[in-house]
Protein backbone atom coordinates (compact mmCIF):
# COMPACT_ATOMS: atom_id res chain seq x y z
CA UNK A 1 0.00 0.00 0.00
CA UNK A 2 1.20 3.40 -0.64
CA UNK A 3 2.52 4.90 2.47
CA UNK A 4 0.67 8.41 1.99
CA UNK A 5 -2.62 6.39 1.87
CA UNK A 6 -1.37 4.15 4.78
CA UNK A 7 -0.78 6.69 6.87
CA UNK A 8 -3.95 8.83 5.89
CA UNK A 9 -5.65 5.38 7.28
CA UNK A 10 -4.34 5.19 10.55
CA UNK A 11 -4.78 9.41 10.82
CA UNK A 12 -8.67 8.59 10.17
CA UNK A 13 -9.04 5.95 12.91
CA UNK A 14 -7.22 8.16 15.33
CA UNK A 15 -9.61 11.10 14.77
CA UNK A 16 -12.46 8.14 14.61
CA UNK A 17 -11.70 6.50 18.50
CA UNK A 18 -8.80 8.15 20.39
CA UNK A 19 -10.58 11.23 21.26
CA UNK A 20 -14.33 10.52 19.88
CA UNK A 21 -16.11 7.09 18.95
CA UNK A 22 -14.58 4.67 21.57
CA UNK A 23 -12.50 7.32 22.97
CA UNK A 24 -9.64 5.08 23.46
CA UNK A 25 -7.22 7.95 24.77
CA UNK A 26 -4.10 6.14 23.72
CA UNK A 27 -2.47 9.21 21.50
CA UNK A 28 -1.38 12.29 22.92
CA UNK A 29 0.36 13.93 20.32
CA UNK A 30 0.23 13.38 16.35
CA UNK A 31 3.44 13.66 14.67
CA UNK A 32 2.30 16.46 11.71
CA UNK A 33 5.31 15.49 9.82
CA UNK A 34 5.16 12.07 9.87
CA UNK A 35 4.65 11.60 6.39
CA UNK A 36 7.80 13.66 5.19
CA UNK A 37 9.80 11.43 7.29
CA UNK A 38 9.36 8.09 5.81
CA UNK A 39 12.54 6.47 4.31
CA UNK A 40 14.32 3.02 3.03
CA UNK A 41 15.24 0.56 5.51
CA UNK A 42 14.21 -2.28 7.07
CA UNK A 43 11.25 -0.48 8.41
CA UNK A 44 10.45 1.37 5.68
CA UNK A 45 6.24 1.80 5.57
CA UNK A 46 6.02 0.52 9.24
CA UNK A 47 3.91 3.32 11.31
CA UNK A 48 4.85 3.51 15.00
CA UNK A 49 3.69 5.05 18.17
CA UNK A 50 6.26 6.10 21.21
CA UNK A 51 5.69 6.31 24.60
CA UNK A 52 5.79 9.29 25.95
CA UNK A 53 8.76 8.86 28.14
CA UNK A 54 11.01 8.47 25.51
CA UNK A 55 12.65 11.80 23.23
CA UNK A 56 11.46 12.17 19.58
CA UNK A 57 12.69 15.58 18.86
CA UNK A 58 10.62 18.20 18.49
CA UNK A 59 7.29 15.87 20.12
CA UNK A 60 6.23 16.28 23.54
CA UNK A 61 7.56 13.77 25.96
CA UNK A 62 5.68 14.67 28.85
CA UNK A 63 5.49 11.09 30.79
CA UNK A 64 1.77 11.87 30.92
CA UNK A 65 2.16 14.60 33.39
CA UNK A 66 1.35 18.05 34.15
CA UNK A 67 5.04 18.14 35.47
CA UNK A 68 6.39 18.18 31.77
CA UNK A 69 2.78 18.70 29.89
CA UNK A 70 4.36 21.25 27.75
CA UNK A 71 8.35 19.48 27.64
CA UNK A 72 9.65 19.13 24.20
CA UNK A 73 12.15 16.92 23.18
CA UNK A 74 15.59 19.09 22.20
CA UNK A 75 17.59 15.50 20.51
CA UNK A 76 15.98 11.52 19.54
CA UNK A 77 16.67 8.73 21.67
CA UNK A 78 18.96 6.30 20.25
CA UNK A 79 16.10 4.06 19.41
CA UNK A 80 14.31 6.72 18.02
CA UNK A 81 17.68 7.44 15.44
CA UNK A 82 17.48 3.82 14.75
CA UNK A 83 14.11 3.38 13.91
CA UNK A 84 14.46 7.00 11.84
CA UNK A 85 17.80 5.41 9.85
CA UNK A 86 16.03 2.36 8.54
CA UNK A 87 12.46 4.19 7.27
CA UNK A 88 9.98 3.86 10.28
CA UNK A 89 7.76 6.80 10.38
CA UNK A 90 6.97 7.83 14.07
CA UNK A 91 3.10 8.39 14.09
CA UNK A 92 2.73 9.96 17.37
CA UNK A 93 3.16 10.06 21.25
CA UNK A 94 1.28 7.47 23.36
CA UNK A 95 -1.11 8.29 26.44
CA UNK A 96 0.77 6.47 29.76
CA UNK A 97 0.67 6.11 33.31
CA UNK A 98 2.23 8.83 34.68
CA UNK A 99 6.17 8.44 34.79
CA UNK A 100 5.39 4.69 34.32
CA UNK A 101 4.06 4.70 37.82
CA UNK A 102 1.25 2.42 37.38
CA UNK A 103 0.32 -0.94 35.80
CA UNK A 104 -3.48 -0.03 34.96
CA UNK A 105 -3.39 3.39 32.69
CA UNK A 106 -5.50 5.24 34.87
CA UNK A 107 -2.87 7.42 36.76
CA UNK A 108 -2.10 9.47 33.47
CA UNK A 109 -2.47 13.66 34.03
CA UNK A 110 -4.61 13.01 30.20
CA UNK A 111 -6.90 10.88 31.64
CA UNK A 112 -6.93 6.95 31.69
CA UNK A 113 -6.62 5.26 28.20
CA UNK A 114 -9.19 2.35 27.70
CA UNK A 115 -8.66 -1.15 26.65
CA UNK A 116 -9.43 -1.57 23.04
CA UNK A 117 -10.04 -5.46 23.69
CA UNK A 118 -12.16 -4.97 26.93
CA UNK A 119 -13.50 -1.35 26.64
CA UNK A 120 -14.61 -1.21 29.90
CA UNK A 121 -11.90 -2.67 31.50
CA UNK A 122 -7.71 -1.16 32.40
CA UNK A 123 -5.32 -1.50 29.46
CA UNK A 124 -2.81 -2.32 31.69
CA UNK A 125 0.51 -0.42 32.32
CA UNK A 126 2.42 1.75 32.59
CA UNK A 127 2.78 1.75 28.57
CA UNK A 128 -1.19 1.43 29.01
CA UNK A 129 -1.19 4.03 25.49
CA UNK A 130 1.61 2.29 23.05
CA UNK A 131 0.20 -1.52 23.93
CA UNK A 132 -4.08 0.49 23.09
CA UNK A 133 -2.96 2.04 20.14
CA UNK A 134 -1.58 -0.84 18.67
CA UNK A 135 -4.68 -2.68 19.40
CA UNK A 136 -6.94 -0.14 18.23
CA UNK A 137 -5.17 -0.05 14.70
CA UNK A 138 -3.81 3.16 14.86
CA UNK A 139 0.09 2.41 13.86
CA UNK A 140 1.76 -1.22 12.83
CA UNK A 141 3.81 -0.79 15.94
CA UNK A 142 5.26 1.07 19.08
CA UNK A 143 7.37 1.66 21.80
CA UNK A 144 6.93 0.92 25.39
CA UNK A 145 9.40 0.74 28.44
CA UNK A 146 9.32 -2.18 30.62
CA UNK A 147 10.15 -1.40 34.55
CA UNK A 148 8.74 -4.57 36.16
CA UNK A 149 5.91 -5.65 33.35
CA UNK A 150 5.34 -2.14 31.80
CA UNK A 151 5.21 -3.82 28.46
CA UNK A 152 4.13 -7.18 29.01
CA UNK A 153 1.36 -6.56 31.64
CA UNK A 154 -0.46 -3.80 28.79
CA UNK A 155 0.14 -6.44 25.67
CA UNK A 156 -1.62 -9.35 28.16
CA UNK A 157 -5.16 -7.37 28.17
CA UNK A 158 -4.65 -5.98 25.00
CA UNK A 159 -4.41 -9.11 23.14
CA UNK A 160 -1.56 -8.50 21.83
CA UNK A 161 2.60 -9.12 21.93
CA UNK A 162 4.97 -7.40 23.86
CA UNK A 163 9.06 -7.60 24.10
CA UNK A 164 10.90 -6.82 27.68
CA UNK A 165 14.57 -6.96 26.05
CA UNK A 166 17.54 -8.56 28.24
CA UNK A 167 18.98 -5.70 30.05
CA UNK A 168 21.46 -4.51 28.09
CA UNK A 169 20.29 -5.06 25.16
CA UNK A 170 18.32 -2.04 24.33
CA UNK A 171 20.03 1.54 25.04
CA UNK A 172 18.27 3.32 27.66
CA UNK A 173 19.61 6.99 26.41
CA UNK A 174 16.89 9.19 25.73
CA UNK A 175 14.59 7.70 27.87
CA UNK A 176 13.20 9.48 30.99
CA UNK A 177 13.89 7.16 33.47
CA UNK A 178 11.77 4.91 36.59
CA UNK A 179 14.35 2.87 37.40
CA UNK A 180 17.60 2.87 35.83
CA UNK A 181 18.71 -0.72 37.06
CA UNK A 182 15.69 -2.37 35.47
CA UNK A 183 14.32 -0.03 32.93
CA UNK A 184 14.08 -1.28 29.48
CA UNK A 185 12.90 -0.27 26.03
CA UNK A 186 10.91 -2.74 23.77
CA UNK A 187 8.24 -3.39 21.19
CA UNK A 188 4.68 -4.52 20.91
CA UNK A 189 3.41 -5.50 17.84
CA UNK A 190 0.63 -7.75 17.00
CA UNK A 191 2.40 -10.56 15.35
CA UNK A 192 6.17 -12.10 16.33
CA UNK A 193 7.46 -10.83 13.47
CA UNK A 194 6.98 -7.11 13.37
CA UNK A 195 7.96 -7.49 17.14
CA UNK A 196 11.32 -8.83 16.31
CA UNK A 197 11.61 -6.57 13.38
CA UNK A 198 11.43 -3.90 15.28
CA UNK A 199 13.86 -5.00 18.22
CA UNK A 200 16.25 -6.24 15.71
CA UNK A 201 16.62 -1.91 14.80
CA UNK A 202 16.52 -0.60 18.39
CA UNK A 203 18.99 -3.29 19.80
CA UNK A 204 22.60 -2.93 19.86
CA UNK A 205 25.78 -1.10 21.69
CA UNK A 206 25.51 2.59 22.36
CA UNK A 207 28.24 4.08 23.73
CA UNK A 208 25.61 6.79 25.68
CA UNK A 209 24.23 3.92 27.40
CA UNK A 210 27.25 1.95 29.44
CA UNK A 211 24.64 -0.78 29.99
CA UNK A 212 24.29 -1.91 26.86
CA UNK A 213 26.24 -4.77 25.88
CA UNK A 214 28.87 -5.28 22.55
CA UNK A 215 27.13 -8.65 21.24
CA UNK A 216 25.80 -9.30 17.83
CA UNK A 217 22.12 -8.93 17.00
CA UNK A 218 20.60 -11.52 15.04
CA UNK A 219 18.35 -10.85 12.42
CA UNK A 220 15.43 -11.97 14.89
CA UNK A 221 12.91 -11.51 12.13
CA UNK A 222 14.08 -13.65 10.06
CA UNK A 223 15.69 -16.43 12.72
CA UNK A 224 12.18 -16.46 13.81
CA UNK A 225 10.94 -18.98 11.22
CA UNK A 226 13.49 -21.79 12.22
CA UNK A 227 11.33 -23.81 14.91
CA UNK A 228 13.66 -25.59 17.54
CA UNK A 229 13.62 -29.29 17.51
CA UNK A 230 13.93 -29.85 20.61
CA UNK A 231 12.88 -27.38 23.72
CA UNK A 232 12.72 -28.09 27.58
CA UNK A 233 9.75 -26.00 29.00
CA UNK A 234 10.24 -24.83 32.05
CA UNK A 235 7.01 -24.79 34.68
CA UNK A 236 7.53 -23.74 37.82
CA UNK A 237 4.84 -24.42 40.77
CA UNK A 238 5.93 -21.52 42.24
CA UNK A 239 4.11 -19.10 39.86
CA UNK A 240 0.92 -21.52 39.79
CA UNK A 241 0.53 -21.14 43.79
CA UNK A 242 0.74 -17.33 43.21
CA UNK A 243 -1.73 -17.11 40.04
CA UNK A 244 -5.06 -15.61 41.50
CA UNK A 245 -7.33 -16.84 39.15
CA UNK A 246 -7.01 -20.75 38.62
CA UNK A 247 -8.50 -20.39 35.16
CA UNK A 248 -6.07 -18.40 34.10
CA UNK A 249 -3.65 -20.87 34.95
CA UNK A 250 -6.04 -24.08 32.91
CA UNK A 251 -5.22 -21.45 30.00
CA UNK A 252 -1.30 -21.76 30.20
CA UNK A 253 -1.23 -25.73 30.65
CA UNK A 254 -3.42 -26.20 27.61
CA UNK A 255 -1.30 -23.99 25.67
CA UNK A 256 1.93 -25.71 27.14
CA UNK A 257 0.07 -28.99 26.19
CA UNK A 258 -0.52 -28.04 22.62
CA UNK A 259 3.05 -26.73 21.68
CA UNK A 260 4.82 -30.15 22.68
CA UNK A 261 2.07 -32.23 21.06
CA UNK A 262 3.13 -30.50 17.89
CA UNK A 263 6.34 -29.79 17.98
CA UNK A 264 7.46 -33.10 20.45
CA UNK A 265 8.98 -30.66 22.86
CA UNK A 266 9.27 -31.58 26.67
CA UNK A 267 8.02 -30.21 29.97
CA UNK A 268 10.78 -30.05 32.82
CA UNK A 269 9.06 -29.03 36.83
CA UNK A 270 11.59 -25.93 38.02
CA UNK A 271 11.98 -24.46 41.05
CA UNK A 272 11.96 -20.41 41.42
CA UNK A 273 11.44 -20.84 45.02
CA UNK A 274 12.09 -17.15 45.61
CA UNK A 275 9.76 -15.69 42.83
CA UNK A 276 7.23 -14.92 45.89
CA UNK A 277 9.34 -12.14 46.94
CA UNK A 278 9.94 -10.59 43.58
CA UNK A 279 7.00 -7.60 44.29
CA UNK A 280 8.16 -6.79 47.74
CA UNK A 281 12.18 -6.85 46.60
CA UNK A 282 10.84 -4.56 43.55
CA UNK A 283 9.39 -1.62 44.77
CA UNK A 284 11.64 -0.76 47.44
CA UNK A 285 14.28 -0.59 44.63
CA UNK A 286 12.10 1.01 42.18
CA UNK A 287 11.14 3.57 45.17
CA UNK A 288 14.10 4.89 45.77
CA UNK A 289 15.50 4.87 42.01
CA UNK A 290 12.25 6.89 41.53
CA UNK A 291 13.31 9.22 44.13
CA UNK A 292 16.62 9.91 42.60
CA UNK A 293 15.32 10.44 38.96
CA UNK A 294 12.96 12.81 39.93
CA UNK A 295 15.51 15.11 41.63
CA UNK A 296 15.96 16.95 38.22
CA UNK A 297 12.33 18.13 37.94
CA UNK A 298 12.85 21.02 39.81
CA UNK A 299 10.88 23.62 37.41
CA UNK A 300 14.22 25.30 36.80
CA UNK A 301 15.23 24.34 33.27
CA UNK A 302 12.00 23.04 32.66
CA UNK A 303 8.58 22.18 33.46
CA UNK A 304 7.21 22.16 36.94
CA UNK A 305 8.19 21.33 40.30
CA UNK A 306 6.91 17.32 40.35
CA UNK A 307 5.83 17.44 43.97
CA UNK A 308 3.16 20.41 43.76
CA UNK A 309 1.83 18.82 40.32
CA UNK A 310 2.15 15.28 40.20
CA UNK A 311 -0.86 12.34 40.77
CA UNK A 312 -0.76 10.50 44.31
CA UNK A 313 0.55 7.41 42.86
CA UNK A 314 3.57 9.61 41.86
CA UNK A 315 3.69 11.21 45.44
CA UNK A 316 3.73 7.64 46.93
CA UNK A 317 6.93 6.54 45.29
CA UNK A 318 8.13 9.60 45.43
CA UNK A 319 7.97 10.54 49.53
CA UNK A 320 8.05 6.60 50.34
CA UNK A 321 11.59 6.27 48.50
CA UNK A 322 13.00 10.25 50.14
CA UNK A 323 11.79 8.13 53.35
CA UNK A 324 13.45 4.55 53.23
CA UNK A 325 16.53 6.11 51.49
CA UNK A 326 16.97 8.39 54.64
CA UNK A 327 20.67 7.71 56.32
CA UNK A 328 18.93 6.06 59.63
CA UNK A 329 17.41 3.47 57.54
CA UNK A 330 21.10 2.77 55.73
CA UNK A 331 20.70 -1.04 54.98
CA UNK A 332 16.96 -1.59 55.79
CA UNK A 333 15.12 -1.51 52.60
CA UNK A 334 17.36 -0.56 49.63
CA UNK A 335 20.28 -2.77 50.16
CA UNK A 336 18.83 -5.62 51.57
CA UNK A 337 16.20 -5.69 48.49
CA UNK A 338 19.08 -5.70 46.41
CA UNK A 339 20.48 -8.53 47.65
CA UNK A 340 17.06 -10.69 47.63
CA UNK A 341 17.03 -9.31 43.76
CA UNK A 342 20.66 -10.67 43.29
CA UNK A 343 18.74 -14.40 45.41
CA UNK A 344 16.27 -14.16 42.43
CA UNK A 345 18.65 -13.97 39.51
CA UNK A 346 20.80 -17.27 41.00
CA UNK A 347 17.18 -18.70 41.19
CA UNK A 348 16.68 -18.11 37.74
CA UNK A 349 20.30 -18.84 36.71
CA UNK A 350 19.60 -22.04 38.01
CA UNK A 351 16.47 -22.91 36.67
CA UNK A 352 17.87 -22.18 32.90
CA UNK A 353 20.65 -25.21 33.24
CA UNK A 354 17.59 -27.36 33.60
CA UNK A 355 15.38 -25.90 30.84
CA UNK A 356 15.42 -23.82 27.57
CA UNK A 357 12.58 -21.45 28.59
CA UNK A 358 10.29 -20.81 31.26
CA UNK A 359 6.29 -20.53 30.59
CA UNK A 360 3.81 -19.29 32.85
CA UNK A 361 0.86 -16.64 32.66
CA UNK A 362 1.63 -12.62 32.33
CA UNK A 363 -0.42 -11.69 35.17
CA UNK A 364 -1.99 -13.80 37.67
CA UNK A 365 -5.40 -12.43 37.44
CA UNK A 366 -7.60 -10.87 34.94
CA UNK A 367 -7.85 -6.88 34.50
CA UNK A 368 -10.33 -4.82 36.98
CA UNK A 369 -13.17 -2.18 35.30
CA UNK A 370 -11.22 1.18 35.18
CA UNK A 371 -11.69 3.56 37.95
CA UNK A 372 -12.10 0.84 40.26
CA UNK A 373 -11.19 1.06 44.09
CA UNK A 374 -8.12 -1.05 44.71
CA UNK A 375 -5.40 -0.76 47.10
CA UNK A 376 -1.81 -0.29 46.00
CA UNK A 377 -0.87 -3.57 47.22
CA UNK A 378 -3.49 -5.15 45.22
CA UNK A 379 -2.00 -3.14 42.26
CA UNK A 380 0.93 -3.86 42.67
CA UNK A 381 0.50 -7.59 42.36
CA UNK A 382 -0.37 -7.25 39.07
CA UNK A 383 3.37 -7.15 38.17
CA UNK A 384 3.95 -9.95 40.50
CA UNK A 385 5.26 -12.59 37.13
CA UNK A 386 6.71 -10.06 35.14
CA UNK A 387 8.95 -8.55 37.75
CA UNK A 388 11.17 -11.63 38.17
CA UNK A 389 12.42 -11.24 34.28
CA UNK A 390 13.57 -7.32 35.32
CA UNK A 391 15.08 -8.13 38.63
CA UNK A 392 16.86 -11.17 36.72
CA UNK A 393 17.75 -9.05 34.01
CA UNK A 394 16.65 -11.74 31.24
CA UNK A 395 14.46 -11.32 28.51
CA UNK A 396 10.83 -12.55 28.38
CA UNK A 397 7.72 -11.60 26.17
CA UNK A 398 4.18 -11.67 26.20
CA UNK A 399 1.80 -13.57 23.65
CA UNK A 400 -1.97 -13.52 23.05
CA UNK A 401 -3.01 -17.12 24.86
CA UNK A 402 -6.85 -17.36 24.64
CA UNK A 403 -9.84 -15.79 26.03
CA UNK A 404 -11.49 -15.60 29.50
CA UNK A 405 -14.68 -14.32 29.98
CA UNK A 406 -14.26 -12.59 26.45
CA UNK A 407 -11.05 -10.84 28.16
CA UNK A 408 -7.47 -12.05 26.82
CA UNK A 409 -4.94 -13.71 28.53
CA UNK A 410 -1.57 -13.54 27.61
CA UNK A 411 1.00 -15.78 27.73
CA UNK A 412 4.97 -15.15 29.27
CA UNK A 413 7.66 -16.60 27.32
CA UNK A 414 10.94 -16.10 29.48
CA UNK A 415 14.61 -17.14 28.31
CA UNK A 416 18.20 -16.35 29.83
CA UNK A 417 19.89 -12.79 29.17
CA UNK A 418 20.53 -12.47 25.18
CA UNK A 419 18.78 -15.71 24.46
CA UNK A 420 15.93 -13.50 22.30
CA UNK A 421 16.38 -15.48 19.35
CA UNK A 422 15.18 -19.00 21.10
CA UNK A 423 12.15 -17.01 22.70
CA UNK A 424 11.08 -15.39 19.88
CA UNK A 425 11.00 -18.58 17.70
CA UNK A 426 9.53 -20.19 20.39
CA UNK A 427 6.68 -17.62 20.49
CA UNK A 428 6.47 -18.13 16.74
CA UNK A 429 6.08 -21.15 16.85
CA UNK A 430 2.92 -20.75 19.30
CA UNK A 431 1.69 -18.06 16.99
CA UNK A 432 1.32 -20.83 14.15
CA UNK A 433 -0.29 -22.73 16.37
CA UNK A 434 -3.14 -20.42 16.94
CA UNK A 435 -3.11 -19.49 13.06
CA UNK A 436 -4.42 -22.62 12.38
CA UNK B 1 -9.36 1.80 49.51
CA UNK B 2 -9.18 4.13 46.93
CA UNK B 3 -9.05 4.52 43.07
CA UNK B 4 -6.02 5.24 40.90
CA UNK B 5 -7.09 7.71 38.59
CA UNK B 6 -5.23 10.98 38.52
CA UNK B 7 -6.67 13.97 41.14
CA UNK B 8 -4.99 16.50 42.39
CA UNK B 9 -3.32 15.79 46.10
CA UNK B 10 -4.41 17.80 49.17
CA UNK B 11 -1.73 18.74 51.47
CA UNK B 12 -3.88 16.29 53.74
CA UNK B 13 -3.59 13.16 51.84
CA UNK B 14 -0.24 14.20 51.04
CA UNK B 15 0.42 13.73 54.42
CA UNK B 16 -1.39 10.12 54.55
CA UNK B 17 0.28 9.04 51.20
CA UNK B 18 3.76 9.33 52.59
CA UNK B 19 2.46 7.38 55.82
CA UNK B 20 0.91 4.95 53.89
CA UNK B 21 3.80 4.37 51.46
CA UNK B 22 6.22 4.05 54.60
CA UNK B 23 3.59 0.81 55.77
CA UNK B 24 4.06 -0.54 52.35
CA UNK B 25 7.56 -0.44 52.28
CA UNK B 26 7.81 -2.02 56.00
CA UNK B 27 5.57 -4.66 55.39
CA UNK B 28 7.77 -5.47 52.08
CA UNK B 29 10.79 -5.31 54.23
CA UNK B 30 9.52 -7.97 56.91
CA UNK B 31 8.29 -10.27 53.73
CA UNK B 32 12.00 -9.64 52.33
CA UNK B 33 13.16 -10.38 56.18
CA UNK B 34 11.93 -14.07 55.76
CA UNK B 35 15.37 -14.89 53.67
CA UNK B 36 17.26 -13.06 56.56
CA UNK B 37 19.72 -16.15 56.32
CA UNK B 38 20.39 -16.64 53.09
CA UNK B 39 20.99 -12.87 52.15
CA UNK B 40 23.50 -12.22 55.43
CA UNK B 41 25.75 -14.85 53.91
CA UNK B 42 25.63 -13.46 50.24
CA UNK B 43 28.88 -11.29 49.48
CA UNK B 44 28.23 -7.84 48.77
CA UNK B 45 30.23 -5.83 46.43
CA UNK B 46 30.25 -1.91 47.47
CA UNK B 47 30.53 0.08 44.12
CA UNK B 48 33.10 1.97 43.92
CA UNK B 49 32.61 6.06 43.15
CA UNK B 50 32.53 6.44 39.74
CA UNK B 51 32.39 10.19 38.13
CA UNK B 52 31.22 10.55 34.74
CA UNK B 53 34.31 12.19 32.50
CA UNK B 54 32.08 15.47 31.29
CA UNK B 55 33.64 16.43 27.49
CA UNK B 56 32.28 19.81 25.67
CA UNK B 57 28.51 19.28 24.81
CA UNK B 58 27.98 18.97 21.16
CA UNK B 59 24.50 19.61 21.71
CA UNK B 60 24.64 22.62 22.99
CA UNK B 61 26.12 24.07 19.48
CA UNK B 62 22.83 22.05 17.78
CA UNK B 63 20.73 25.45 17.02
CA UNK B 64 17.48 23.68 17.33
CA UNK B 65 18.50 21.88 20.69
CA UNK B 66 19.06 25.20 21.95
CA UNK B 67 15.62 27.04 20.81
CA UNK B 68 13.68 23.92 22.29
CA UNK B 69 15.87 24.05 25.59
CA UNK B 70 15.06 27.80 25.58
CA UNK B 71 11.43 27.06 24.89
CA UNK B 72 10.92 24.70 27.73
CA UNK B 73 12.58 27.18 30.25
CA UNK B 74 9.74 28.26 32.85
CA UNK B 75 11.88 31.72 33.62
CA UNK B 76 14.34 32.99 30.88
CA UNK B 77 15.95 36.60 29.98
CA UNK B 78 18.32 36.63 26.61
CA UNK B 79 20.94 33.85 27.13
CA UNK B 80 20.48 33.02 30.80
CA UNK B 81 17.88 30.02 32.41
CA UNK B 82 16.64 32.30 35.15
CA UNK B 83 16.47 30.58 38.89
CA UNK B 84 16.02 32.20 42.27
CA UNK B 85 18.77 30.69 44.40
CA UNK B 86 17.17 27.96 46.78
CA UNK B 87 13.53 28.14 44.94
CA UNK B 88 14.07 24.23 43.75
CA UNK B 89 13.74 23.19 47.68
Amino acid sequence: MEIKKKIKQFLDEIEKNNKKGKAINAILEINKNAEKESGKGKLSGKVIAVKSNINVRGMKTSCASRTLENYKAGYDATVIKKIKKEGGIIIGMTNMDEFASGSSGETSYFGPTKNPAAIALIPGGSSSGSAAAVAAGFCDMSLGSDTGGSIRNPASHCDIIGVKPSYGLVSRYGLIDLSMSLDQIGPFAKTVHDAALLLEVIAGHDEKDSTTFNVKIPEYSKQIEKIPKSIKIGISKDFEELCQDKRINKLIEEAIERLCKEYGWQKKSVSLKYVDLAVQTYYPLCYVEFFSATRKFDGRRFGKKIEEVCGPEVLRRILGGSEISRAEFHGLYYRRALKVKELIKRDFEKAFKECDIIICPTVPKLPHKIGSKISAEEMYSYDAFTIPANLSGICALSIPCGKIDDVPVGMQIMASAFQETKMLQVARAFEKLTEK
Amino acid sequence: MENFLWHHVSKEEAEQIKREAKKIMDSFARAIASVEKEISEMPFVERKEQIREESEKKSLQDKKFRDIMFENAPEKEQDYLKAERGKWK
